[in-house]
């Protein structure tokens, strides 16, 4: 057990010595050079998935300014018809949405063909619980509280090659960023998934007082120690995490993640959702094979005074996710970027200048393979009598839809029904957010 | 090693303060060193170790009652002090769960002592809210200043709108504020004077902050009561507020202290009254702001206006006016100029009346629907807050703490019908308090919160009986708080082996009971500085938003559990941090926690005070005899094989290595903390 368990963490240090020093991860994955360098060779495919905790305003983000009943029932609480004279006016997409002003970051990418936005997308339960509506989403199982682990872990082990390799994939492999809670349900399951706070500071040891790097000091032999313990802690339920911890650290001491330049003059906004967008870029470069990656950021519960609040959360999420778009440069010719949310608002404001939980929101997906330039799914309209429940945007894309079409396409995975348990739809309800291969 | 009489200083209720504050991490590392060794080789502790826990090898003879003992102090406590499973052998277990039933028997003088160096714990809300008044008047200043430069910077560039509503054209806009103050040294100093001002009258309310998580690490770690301390955890969580949302950082010390404590071995009904009365859930679940769709016109004043009021809510003002009710419907979208949306209508909001029956009441599945949540909230319409002048419905950020006050003229008094249950017209603040009656004597209540409070105290998925059996008690009780967890100590689930060390522990109980367990005390001098206030003053000013956490200072043992990933009192959300223990396992949770491990042993979370390193640790001790001992003391003997045989095969290493040097006693110490062993309570 222990000599294995030796080899295994010597091979997983060796495959990460190999950065900046030479070839080699993974038997289907050959590199000459590493850091930034594009190469035609086939590399893993990378998820990156966003949720935007709280329940996100669909419809003064991806603002639908061609249906007069936006304005007969917002008013001027909805983002204005665009302008060229008001700076506050939505910036047009198609003629029929557009997008906040504050994400004017996207504008470019979108322009590109490489975002696409999904309008009246989410889950077709009901609930307006915030909670129990992200454990749907996350779990992948709509109403279904039954459902063990995460769609995100399925959806990797539903790639046939990852099956195979469920035994020996490398720490990294599916990794939460910066997440509130530690593991998100998305992640958890049988994959093994790490949860990383802050990539800076993660490891064992005291950080000195300038708070770079770590060093065990009058403590020799206690990393060891921790290490022994965990590893010999089999059947223990803090067994998994311990070998997933020590894992990483191992490899992570080679990365020197305090020393990060990002690339193509991308710049990361300030506070936690940045530093999270910049630690997954510098992990999916570094090569230490990041097939999924998950984040969040939260703050959309704008019950009241929505419009100031709302500005500021879009201009953070859309620099985070533009500046790790423009960091990855060509490698987002493997990567998607798929932001999602628990459900929407109300399409008629609240007493108190903010909209209260309500049903279908807006998806965004980012990557080279992606059918970009577009708003994709079918716009259900906002005349009252199309409205959900009276009150809300109706749903015209279930979220598996997207997220299967994704984890299809992009990543490989095989058998919508393993990702989601009891889902019934096929690639026909795809809305086509992938180029076909 | 002399077996020194010095160990009595173990009982820390004595002679809590006789710790010296040792600063040096080297001294410290010392201290711990050699206290616990000192500690062990006392006499009077090893008539405890003896009997009760440890060397190994007594470990299979020992009694089912001491493991009772164990699961009670680590289940209705936050674990067990050295000294602590003798003390509970000798009152006799079932005396010491009626005792901390009843914490007004249990004398608890060396934290009172320590809490009375709090004084701002101690005013009322009254004098809470006149002492932070300075700060809105400071404030005040700022956004007068803030709003003229606005106006002179828009008159030299054009660009008010964009300014006004938050500056998406953010950039250009501060590019200009910058060159005015350059061209003015007059405005210049006014906005230094403006900010000094500010940051000077936000010192109460960071002090306030710092005594207010002081006294509550104090509690957790020294309190005899400790049952009281893991139910009024319980419960500001059940009911939890984020201290980041302003005015909440000033109203939840209020909470805690009036709405919370008070409550916890009462009648339910009345703990879910004082928490929907209390000026922090009201602004943390909006519900001060909630009022009547349909509102009459508001009498004139005699300038002949309307009556204006103006919320602050962060950095942003909303215009009160009851009268000016725009109607979106009629409004024609082409010549609605985003400007507008400064007036705007008011009415319903649904948050609260949802949260309550969500998460406080009912549960997710408790049978409400939609059309409920509604109703609720136009229930609740007027429940709200009065500022200073009794009259307003007034929130602003920091300053004006405010106390419950029902406002009539802002409530829904049309009939409503709440779970098929019909209130009729008329009924005023009565129906709120109908709700609540018809919340707590729900059976879905009942059920929710009996299910809740054993998953706190028992497992993370409670027997199904003991939750019946939780809700008949509170069904003949009529909700009695203390009967419900009575019914849970006193159950047969509570003790089985399914239960015994079976929850993980929350960062907050790992850490507290990695102190308790070294016999550590905390240091109130290092927890309440007044030298560090006009850092945590700007913090309280402007706490981080959406994400960030204040109290990350990692040479605090506050600093440390929310490294751990569990900000104290920041939980944005209102669920609360997870009653479902395996939420907190993952890999980096794991590694901070052995990170705290080694910090705490290091001697570097500096609020905390270990034993006293001037007593003679006695010469050296083979390593074995120590890590036995340091077992004992910190597992009792619910050591695994498998960290056993780690920890000598470490010492062996380092033994063999240099024949006299033992594997550090700190080390040993960091390794058994950091043990799966040590996760579980």
């Amino acid at each position: 057990m222990s000599i294995s368990r030796r080899l295994f963490l010597k091979n997983g240090a060796f495959a990460l010595a190999s950065i900046g020093v030479g070839p080699m991860f993974g038997p289907t994955f050959l590199r000459s050079t590493a850091f930034g360098e594009t190469t035609a060779q086939k590399r893993k495919k990378t998820l990156i998935c966003i949720f935007q905790r709280g329940a996100a305003d669909g419809l003064n983000i991806v603002v639908p300014h061609g249906d007069p009943n936006l304005y007969t029932h917002r008013g001027g609480f909805a983002v204005a018809r665009p302008s060229k004279s008001d700076a506050q006016s939505a910036l047009d997409l198609d003629g029929f949405f557009g997008l906040h002003p504050a994400l004017a970051s996207f504008m470019p990418i979108f322009k590109d063909g490489h975002l696409a936005a999904i309008q009246a997308c989410g889950s077709p339960d009901g609930t307006r619980s915030h909670f129990d509506a992200q454990d749907y989403m996350e779990a992948g199982t709509p109403g279904d509280k039954r459902a063990p682990g995460g769609w995100l872990s399925r959806a990797v082990l539903a790639c046939p090659e990852d099956r195979a390799k469920l035994a020996s994939g490398g720490p990294f492999r599916a990794v939460a960023m910066g997440c509130d809670n530690g593991l998100p349900l998305s992640l958890q399951g049988d994959l093994g998934a790490l949860a990383i706070p802050d990539l800076a500071s993660f490891g064992i040891g005291i950080k000195n007082l300038k708070g770079k790097g770590l060093n065990v000091g009058g403590a020799n032999g206690v990393v060891d120690g921790f290490e022994s313990i965990y590893d010999s802690a089999v059947g223990d339920v803090l067994h998994g995490p311990g070998k997933e911890s020590f894992e990483a650290i191992a490899a992570l001491n080679k990365l020197s993640p305090g020393s990060y330049t990002a690339a193509n003059g991308a710049v990361y906004p300030n506070g936690r959702f940045g530093q999270s967008m910049k630690q997954i870029a510098q992990l999916v470069k570094a090569d230490v094979g990041v097939e999924v990656a998950f984040a969040e950021m939260g703050g959309w519960d704008t019950h009241t005074t929505q419009a100031n609040r709302l500005t500021q959360q879009l201009r953070d999420f859309g620099q985070g996710i533009s500046a790790l778009y423009r960091d990855l440069g060509d490698r987002m010719s493997d990567v998607v970027i798929l932001t999602m949310s628990e459900f929407g608002r109300t399409v008629r404001p609240n007493g108190t200048n903010g909209t209260d939980h309500g049903h279908a929101t807006c998806f965004f997906a980012l990557g080279g393979d992606v059918q970009g330039g577009k708003v994709l799914g079918h716009w259900p309209g906002l005349a009252p009598e199309q409205l959900y429940e009276n009150r809300d945007l109706a749903l015209t894309t279930d979220f598996r839809a997207v997220f299967g079409e994704i984890a299809v396409k992009h990543l490989g995975a095989q058998g919508l029904d393993k990702i989601f348990p009891g889902y019934t739809g096929t690639a026909s309800d795809f809305r086509g957010v992938m180029r076909s291969a | 090693m002399k077996p020194a009489e010095k160990t009595k200083s173990a009982n820390p209720s004595a002679s809590p303060m006789t710790c010296s504050p040792v600063r040096t991490a080297a001294s410290i590392a010392l201290a711990i060193a050699f206290g616990l060794l000192t500690v062990q080789s006392a006499s009077a502790f090893m008539s405890i170790a003896s009997d009760s826990a440890t060397p190994n090898s007594d470990r299979q003879s020992k009694s089912t009652e001491d493991q009772k003992i164990l699961h009670v102090l680590n289940r209705i406590g936050y674990g067990p002090r050295p000294e602590d499973v003798a003390k509970v052998k000798r009152i006799g277990l079932s005396a010491y769960i009626d005792d901390q039933l009843h914490p007004d028997r249990i004398t608890d003088t060396a934290v009172d002592q320590k809490l009375q160096a709090f004084t701002e714990l101690q005013l009322s809300d009254e004098d809470i809210a006149a002492k932070y008044k300075d700060f809105i008047t400071s404030d005040q200043e700022a956004a007068k200043l803030r709003q003229k430069m606005r106006k002179e910077m828009a008159a030299k560039t054009g660009e008010t709108a964009s300014v006004a509503a938050g500056g998406v054209a953010a950039g250009k806009a501060g590019q200009s504020a910058q060159e005015m103050m350059a061209t003015d040294p007059d405005l210049m100093k006014q906005i230094q004077d403006t900010r000094e001002h500010l940051a000077k009258a936000a010192e109460p309310i960071a002090l306030l902050h710092e005594e207010f998580v002081a006294s509550k690490l104090i509690r957790a770690v020294e309190s005899q009561r400790q049952l009281q301390e893991v139910l009024v955890d319980f419960w500001s969580n059940h009911f939890n507020i984020d201290i980041r949302k302003a005015p909440c950082g000033v109203l939840k010390v209020i909470d805690e202290r009036d709405v919370i404590r008070p409550h916890i071995f009462g009648k339910f009904r009345d703990l879910l009254e004082a928490s929907a009365k209390s000026p922090a859930m009201l602004v943390y679940l909006d519900n001060f702001q909630s009022v009547a769709d349909q509102l009459p016109p508001a009498p004139r004043t005699r300038r002949g206006r309307r009556q204006v009021t103006e919320i602050q809510n962060g950095s942003q003002t909303i215009y009160f006016n009851p009268a000016n009710k725009m109607l979106p419907s009629t409004t024609p979208p082409a010549t609605v100029a985003p400007a507008q949306t400064g007036k705007r209508k008011v009415g319903l909001n649904e948050n609260y009346a949802r949260e309550i029956m969500e998460l406080h009441t009912l549960g997710v599945n408790g049978g409400y629907t939609q059309q409920d949540v509604r109703e609720v909230a136009r229930c609740l319409t007027g429940w709200s807050i009065a500022a200073s002048d009794g009259l307003k419905p007034r929130i602003n950020r920091y300053g004006e703490a405010g106390v419950f006050q029902f406002f009539p003229r802002l409530h829904d008094d049309g009939e409503k019908n709440v779970l098929g249950h019909r209130i009729p017209a008329g009924g005023g603040e009565k129906d709120g308090e109908i709700v609540l009656d018809l919340l707590s004597k729900d059976p879905a209540t009942r059920k929710h919160i009996s299910y809740q409070l054993c998953q706190r105290l028992v497992s993370d998925d409670p027997p199904v009986q003991l939750v019946n059996r939780c809700v008949e008690t509170w069904q003949h009780t009529d909700g009695d708080l203390r009967e419900v967890v009575r019914t849970i100590l006193t159950s047969p689930e509570f003790y089985s082996a399914d239960s015994m060390r079976k929850k993980i522990k929350s960062p907050f109980e790992y850490a507290v009971s990695s102190v308790r367990a070294l016999d550590g005390h905390m240091d109130v001098d290092a927890m309440v500085s007044r030298n560090q206030l006009p850092r945590e003053a700007n913090l309280m000013v402007r706490p981080p938003q959406g994400g960030g956490y204040m109290d990350v200072n990692t040479t605090s043992l506050v600093g440390q559990v929310a490294t751990m990933g569990q900000p104290l009192y920041q939980y944005q959300a209102p669920t609360g941090f997870p009653e479902d223990s395996r939420k907190w396992v993952s890999s980096g949770a794991l590694i901070a926690r052995l990170n705290f491990s080694l910090s705490l042993t290091q001697g570097k979370v500096k609020d905390v005070l270990l034993a006293d390193p001037s007593e003679d640790a006695g010469g050296a001790m083979d390593s074995r005899k120590l890590i036995d001992r340091m077992s004992a003391q910190i597992l009792h003997g619910e050591v695994s094989p498998s960290t056993r045989a780690t920890l000598l095969r470490e010492a062996g290493q380092s033994d063999s290595m240099r024949k006299d040097s033992a594997l550090p006693p700190a080390t040993i110490a960091a390794l058994l903390l950091g043990s799966p062993e040590f996760q579980r309570r």
